[in-house]
């Protein structure tokens, strides 16, 4: 680290020491002692614990000591790719499918990161989510379904939904909701191609308020963006069914969640693939081992099968 | 036949057939009926003769009634009011005949019948109706044909005539044609013996600022100032009564006789200017100005109360987060309409589609999700209607083995169902078993997993029909 603060980039301290100046009150003092310690940061690139504790990480977010359980993944694999272990809660992030059919595993995705980012904050219920997708997504993969989210642990009554004609309102929605400061995290679903300085300023503007901000993208649309973190998801083969159990003989049910995850890019993290299984009852990831014994066919009994039957209504 | 101004100088009448009039004057225009389109114009005319007076309603098929009570200082009298209405309907190209009086009958009769032309001999002034219907004809009280003819057979040609009769007579003599209770009843209503009351054909609001222009303005600027000017009265009269408004209209009155409105609509009730002015800016290119704006007029259509509440020093968070919220829930349904911005609530239902319906972001009421604890699985997304598909299924009751979905083969390796869901018969009429779905919960072997059904019964359809399959869910 090359030493490039120079006297004259230091505000002058030097006045409040002299003997005919006025002793400067408090205020005065802490302000430039913070002005002084933020441009330390941006000059080491990184985040920096002081002595008195106060933490301040890259880009302005600043981390109080009474700060709330951190947004991460609660997998040690995958958060050391990450600046200071845990994702950005005054970002946009990006979230790409790979493949056209792999949209809903990022939706998917997307409503465990708002599972974990909801259980880091003490809610008090009044927080809110708002998921804006456009008429196109909405042909593409169908409407937002409360009673499905329910399987993520999320309540369904702290979304608010909009269903606007095109990407361009979709964006015009996340600007507004950012700007209103009243939500906990805003997540637009668009069809289209989005455009650099679209998500630059949706980007500035999730810095400047604070907020989170998530978009969904579908596949072969990872331009350049200014977003803080692109993910790409892919679907995979679910993980063992706890109830129907192995080697039975008939066909499985499908089990708990999996996903290829891929962090394609983030600010001062690094790129990596995993494997991960979502665990709706802890609100958790699980990492996949990488030699699991997954069976990707199995043959079909002469007999009938027995399926696990419920009958309703 | 009807005729104009210019056809009558040339000797037509009204009633004649087509054959002499065109053998009178050769050259004549002659336009078909349209008496619906009349109808519909004449409408629109009492809708714009509202920056008057709230209170208008047609009057048959020519005529419009306008109640000015407590109206006519605004334009400098009753007088000034008459001459600058028939100034601005010549403008449009509308000849009017006014008239004033204290009951409609009378007017009806003095805007018909008055024999001068000028405005001060067809307003009736207080007291002196019995003078001003005296001399008029006895159709001037809105009575039919055939009684108009007996009443000249029997030598009542004019409502003096009728006044000065003794009422007892007159109806014993008319009671047995059953005429008679109509034309006192007629007298009375004019003479404003008997009440007539006018229902107005606009909703009238109760809390309404008007600004009347002194010349027609063209641009939005000025209509936003003028906005601006209304809302400070419409809220200052809003504070007075401890009212707040939910919804706020603007009405744009044009010098060529066409209206203009936008409507804005929010989740709580306020008297905040600078919000509405917000949800205002977004719709304010709606209004088309035409040949130029005369009048705007603010009325607040929904009202309710908001007691009067000081700046708390320590407003709480959740109050504030609350009132933010409610603004964004605003200003995005205002933009992208109401039904766009919606939460989800749940219903008491067991079919997937009706379990969960949308509400309105912007309504009051919202009721309490019925959510049960044990539901069962449901993918995170639902398509908007079940897509058919095509399956290879091998046993009555099985899931597929493959399916084609959007024209993408999918093999299946795993399933989990059935789970079967029949219509609700205590809902539906002729709900029968053949509308049966039983769901899977599938996945396929690239590890995407949905949800279908197949609809009905192997065994209750014969051959050669099938039950058929759909696309309902997607999980994640």
């Amino acid at each position: 680290m090359t030493e490039r603060l120079t006297a004259e980039d230091l505000p002058p301290l030097k006045t409040a020491l002299s003997d005919d100046a006025v002793l400067e009150d408090g205020a005065g003092r802490q302000a430039r002692l913070t002005a002084l310690r933020r441009h330390i940061t941006e000059i080491e690139g990184r985040t920096v614990t002081f002595d008195d504790g106060s933490r301040y990480g890259t880009h302005g977010t600043c981390h109080t000591k009474e700060a709330s359980q951190a947004w991460d993944f609660g997998l040690p694999a995958i958060d050391r790719n990450l600046p200071d272990g845990s994702l950005a809660t005054g970002a946009m992030h990006d979230i790409i499918a790979r493949d056209y059919p792999d949209g809903p595993a990022s939706i998917g995705f997307c409503l465990s990161l708002l599972r974990r980012l909801r259980d880091s904050r003490a809610i008090s219920g009044a927080h809110i989510f708002l998921w804006c997708q456009s008429a196109a997504s909405a042909r593409n993969f169908g409407f937002p379904y409360g009673l499905g989210m329910t399987g993520f642990g999320l309540d369904p009554d702290l979304f608010i939904f909009a269903t606007v004609p095109r990407d361009q309102d979709v964006l015009w929605v996340l600007e507004e909701s950012l700007r209103a400061q009243a939500l906990l995290c805003v997540i637009g679903e668009v069809a289209g191609f989005v455009d650099f300085t679209a998500t630059r300023r949706l980007s500035l503007l999730a810095m400047e308020q604070q907020t989170p901000c998530l978009l969904l993208r579908q596949a072969g649309n990872s331009s350049a963006s200014a977003a803080w973190a692109q993910w790409r998801i892919a679907s995979n083969l679910s993980g063992e069914d706890l109830l129907s159990g192995e080697g039975s003989g008939h066909i499985r049910a499908p089990g708990a969640m999996r996903w290829c995850l891929e962090l394609i890019r983030c600010r001062g993290g690094r790129p990596g693939t995993w494997d991960v299984e979502w665990n709706s009852a802890t609100g958790g990831f699980n990492m996949v081992a990488a030699l699991a014994d997954r069976k990707t066919g199995i043959p079909r009994p002469a007999a009938e099968p027995v399926f696990f039957q419920k009958r309703t209504g | 036949m009807a005729v104009n101004k210019a056809a009558r100088l040339c000797g037509l009448q009204a009633g004649q057939s087509m054959r002499d009039a065109r053998a009178i004057f050769p050259g004549l225009m002659l336009r078909q009926a349209e008496p619906e389109a009349d109808a519909r114009a004449l409408k629109a005319l009492a809708k714009w003769c509202v920056h008057y007076t709230p209170w208008t309603t047609v009057d048959g098929a020519d005529g419009l009634w306008l109640d000015i009570t407590g109206c006519a200082h605004l334009f400098g009298g009753e007088a000034c009011l008459l001459k600058d209405l028939v100034a601005r309907l010549s403008n449009i190209g509308i000849t009017a005949r006014p008239g004033l009086a204290e009951t409609p009958g009378a007017a009806f009769a003095i805007a018909r019948f008055a024999p001068s032309i000028e405005i001060h001999k067809r307003i009736i002034e207080t007291g002196s109706i019995t003078q001003a219907l005296a001399a008029l004809p006895a159709e001037a009280l809105r009575l039919e044909d055939d009684t108009v003819i007996l009443l000249q057979r029997l030598g009542l040609r004019t409502i003096g005539d009728l006044m000065e009769l003794p009422r007892a007579p007159l109806e014993k003599r008319f009671r047995a044609i059953k005429m008679s209770p109509s034309v006192l009843h007629k007298l009375d209503q004019a003479l404003g013996r008997v009440g007539e009351p006018l229902s107005p054909l606009v909703p009238i609001a109760p809390y309404r600022a008007c600004l009347n222009l002194a010349e027609p303005i063209l641009t939005q600027d000025a209509v936003e100032y003028g906005l601006e000017d209304l809302l400070l009265r419409l809220c200052r009269d809003l504070g007075r009564h401890q009212q707040g408004a939910r919804r706020l209209t603007l009405y744009a009155y044009r010098s060529d006789g066409g209206v203009s409105q936008i409507t804005i609509a929010a989740s709580r009730p306020s008297r905040d200017i600078k919000h509405f002015q917000r949800l205002f800016a977004d719709r304010l290119e709606r209004i088309d100005p035409g040949w130029g704006i005369d009048v705007l007029i603010l009325t607040a259509d929904g009202t309710a109360r908001i007691a009067a509440h000081q700046d708390s020093l320590i407003q709480t968070e959740k109050d504030a987060s609350q009132e933010k919220l409610g603004r964004l829930v605003d200003r995005l349904s205002n933009r992208l309409g109401a039904e766009n911005i919606r939460y989800a609530e749940a219903r008491q239902s067991h079919i997937p589609e009706r379990a969960e319906s949308w509400v309105p972001a912007l309504s009051t009421t919202r009721g309490d999700s019925q959510r049960r604890e044990d539901a069962p699985m449901r993918p995170s997304r639902l398509l908007a209607r079940p897509e058919p598909i095509q399956v290879l299924a091998e046993v009555p009751e099985g899931p597929p083995a493959q399916f084609t979905w959007r024209r993408m083969p999918h093999r299946i390796i795993r399933a989990e169902g059935p789970e079967r869901i029949a219509p609700e018969w205590w809902l539906e009429e002729g709900a029968d078993y053949s509308r049966i779905r039983d769901y899977y919960r599938v996945e396929d072997n690239e590890g995407r997993r949905f949800w279908l059904f197949r609809e009905g019964l192997y065994q209750l359809i014969e051959p050669p029909g099938a039950p058929r399959w759909f696309m309902h869910g997607l999980f994640a």
